[in-house]
């Protein structure tokens, strides 16, 4: 008798130990196998690209992914977004006048995901976006499927209009949090890494939050926990206070979750500046102790943008006051493009660039409009829920939203009439 | 040597004494103590046990490395006809669940089965790490214990559905999720309850919740729509 009971103990705690192992900690990326009609494809010119974004009206699918969508290139891919999260990441090219779309859409929300594969034909806006030629008359055939089934669920997008005036006259910022996308959303490159931040282009995002602390040995590194840990690292012979660390032991042996080094701060806006069209980089300050060693590599950064003639925004965050009075204490600081997440008084006193108040204040419209009238833009953080960042879009003013989920935003953004 | 001998007989006689006195008979019933174990507890008797439950939550839900273990009442309180009432407090400070639930307990020989229906209201507040969020929760557990018991020792398995009524939960005052009748997952638990000396009986507990969302931490992470297992070990003593 005892050992059955002992029998049924263990059993039951070998279960849960199994059951406990949450092992997915990554949503994979369906692959559509060896044979893509892409490999083939000529890439589409950039006039063409222009001509496919704009606003789809879904005729079929909608009972999957919303009514509308909104289709926008970014550098490597093109997006296709809607209202609830679903969004798809595609590669476009034709052949002749036909235009193949392929890729995989992602639930953001949930781990739901799928391969799709889309045409647009030579009568039906193919010629048109070949060409760039003829009325915009476009319509996009398709199917998708779940995991790494074959696509075999129809998808139809009729084009319904092209961006509004006023989103293309927008320098409207989609800021997404930690370098891109955080590691709980499960996405397939480490939060903080460079990877991250080539990988949130595709997911609509034109700017980045990242997260700067110090070395031992003074070099200002991208991170967000205090300690090293397994929630952001691969187990490794390193454990405890990161701050504690040289930079050279923390680049030899500390990789993040999907296997990348930590970058350094010159490393990652050197990254942006040079491989990215990412417009914005919010330096969100984990320690007092890393302005002076961060205000001159983000300056060397700006330097660098402007002698590219890249338009991008670089700024030292301010979210403590701690770290507010590491900035007054730099020399000229007032000519350091900063982020105050404090109050408008301590917008002034830093003369930052732009004003950044808790998402949960609310849209604060006569404060926003204060600081735009004083030369500074307003940017609030975190939102994330659908409803809201639909809300705030619609009747705020901000000049941009940070986000776990860049692509709600993108979709809120681009449908704007 | 009057003496020695008087002594001699004096520490021989108490000693026969004492031999021939019995042990008193070790009587202890687990099903009089018991608490999980399904058993027909004592007509409006009351018995309340308090430990700790450690979660071990997965890592999507660890934005921090504070972590702390949940604090836990649990009481009984026997009614006619094989009823009872069981109520429970679980306590994180910024995350708390009462719960409250009528029980059936039939016992068969060493088996015991339990149904009960438990009705539980959740209140968590965080305004700490970035955080100004708060939560407010109707669930229902519905029940099933099967348990086993030896005389000092018992072992009940535990399912229970986890459905929520209504929550809704708030980033300052915005409403940022309102869900109602759904059903969120389910738990499966054992418990082990175990002498220790005397009376006292400790209780030993693995359990898995298999859910969506897990009340703890319902008001950090309003935004996942997956399935967690997030296992618990549940040490506690009965009072």
């Amino acid at each position: 008798m005892k050992n059955m009971f002992s029998n049924l103990i263990g059993s039951l705690l070998v279960l849960l130990f199994l059951y406990s192992c949450n092992k997915d900690s990554t949503v994979p990326i369906p692959s559509p196998g060896l044979v893509s009609v892409l490999t083939d494809a000529k890439p589409l010119p950039a006039g063409s690209k222009l001509l496919m974004e704009g606003v789809y009206h879904v005729t079929s699918g909608s009972e999957m992914f919303g009514d509308y969508m909104v289709v926008k290139w970014n550098r490597t891919s093109v997006m296709f977004a809607n209202n609830n999260g679903k969004h798809f990441i595609m590669q476009a090219g034709h052949l002749d006048s036909v235009v193949f779309v392929q890729g995989y859409w992602r639930d953001g929300y949930s781990d739901a995901t799928g391969l799709c594969s889309m045409i647009i034909t030579r009568e039906e806006g193919g010629t048109t976006i070949v060409t760039g030629n003829g009325a915009q008359k476009i319509i996009i055939l398709g199917a998708y499927g779940k995991d790494s089934g074959l696509p075999d669920q129809p998808l139809r997008l009729e084009y319904l209009r092209p961006f509004s005036d006023k989103v293309k006259n927008s320098k409207f910022y989609i800021l997404a949090h930690r370098s891109g996308g955080r590691n709980s959303d499960r996405l397939p490159v480490s939060e903080n890494s460079i990877a991250m931040v080539s990988y949130t282009e595709k997911l609509g995002t034109t700017g980045v939050e990242v997260d700067p602390r110090i070395s031992r040995d003074g070099v200002p590194f991208i991170y967000h926990d205090a300690d090293i840990n397994t929630r952001l690292t691969q187990k490794g012979p390193l454990a405890g206070d990161v701050s504690a660390y040289t930079w050279h032991e923390l680049s030899t042996f500390v990789r993040l979750i999907h296997g990348e080094k930590i970058p350094s701060v010159e490393e990652l806006l050197t990254y942006v500046v040079d491989s990215t069209q990412l417009r914005f980089v919010y330096l969100d300050m984990k320690s007092a102790d890393a302005v002076p060693a961060v205000i001159p590599i983000q300056l060397k950064a700006l330097k660098r943008a402007k002698d590219k003639g890249r338009d991008v925004m670089i700024v030292v965050g301010i979210p403590s006051t701690d770290v507010l009075n590491a900035v007054l204490a730099y020399p000229d600081y007032q000519n350091v493009p900063t982020l105050c997440e404090l109050t408008v008084d301590d917008v002034r006193k830093a003369n930052s660039k732009v004003w950044s108040p808790r998402w949960t204040l609310g849209t604060q419209n006569n404060l926003v409009q204060q600081m735009q009238n004083e030369g500074r833009l307003a940017i609030c953080w975190t939102i994330d829920t659908p409803s809201w960042i639909q809300n705030y879009i619609e009747t705020g003013l901000f000049n941009g939203l940070l986000t776990n989920y860049p692509y709600v935003e993108a979709y809120y953004h681009y449908i704007q009439e | 040597m009057n003496i020695r001998l008087t002594l001699f007989f004096f520490f021989s006689g108490t000693m026969m004494m004492l031999a021939q006195q019995q042990v008193p008979r070790d009587t202890f019933d687990i099903t009089k103590s018991a608490m999980q174990f399904p058993h027909h507890y004592k007509l409006f008797g009351f018995q309340v046990s308090a430990g700790l439950s450690m979660v071990q939550p997965p890592k999507d839900l660890l934005e921090s490395t504070y972590q702390a273990p949940l604090v836990n009442i649990h009481a009984t309180f026997g009614l006619p006809c094989n009823f009872s009432l069981e109520g429970d407090l679980s306590t994180l400070i910024v995350s708390n669940q009462l719960a409250l639930g009528p029980r059936f307990s039939y016992l068969y020989k060493n088996l015991g089965v339990k149904l009960g229906w438990d009705i539980a209201f959740v209140y968590g507040q965080l305004k700490q790490l970035g955080f100004d969020n708060s939560t407010k929760v109707w669930m229902h557990y519905p029940n099933l214990s099967v348990g086993y018991k030896l005389r000092k020792m018992a072992f009940t398995v535990k399912g229970e559905m986890v459905i929520v009524a209504k929550s809704s939960t708030k980033s300052g005052e915005n409403e940022v999720n309102v869900s109602k009748n759904f059903v969120n997952g389910g738990t499966l638990a054992l418990y082990v309850e175990q002498r220790i000396h005397k009376n006292m009986v400790f209780v030993f507990g693995v359990k898995d919740n298999y859910v969506k969302e897990y009340w703890p931490v319902w008001m950090i992470f309003t935004t996942f729509n997956r399935y967690y297992n997030i296992p618990e070990l549940y040490l506690s003593w009965i009072l």
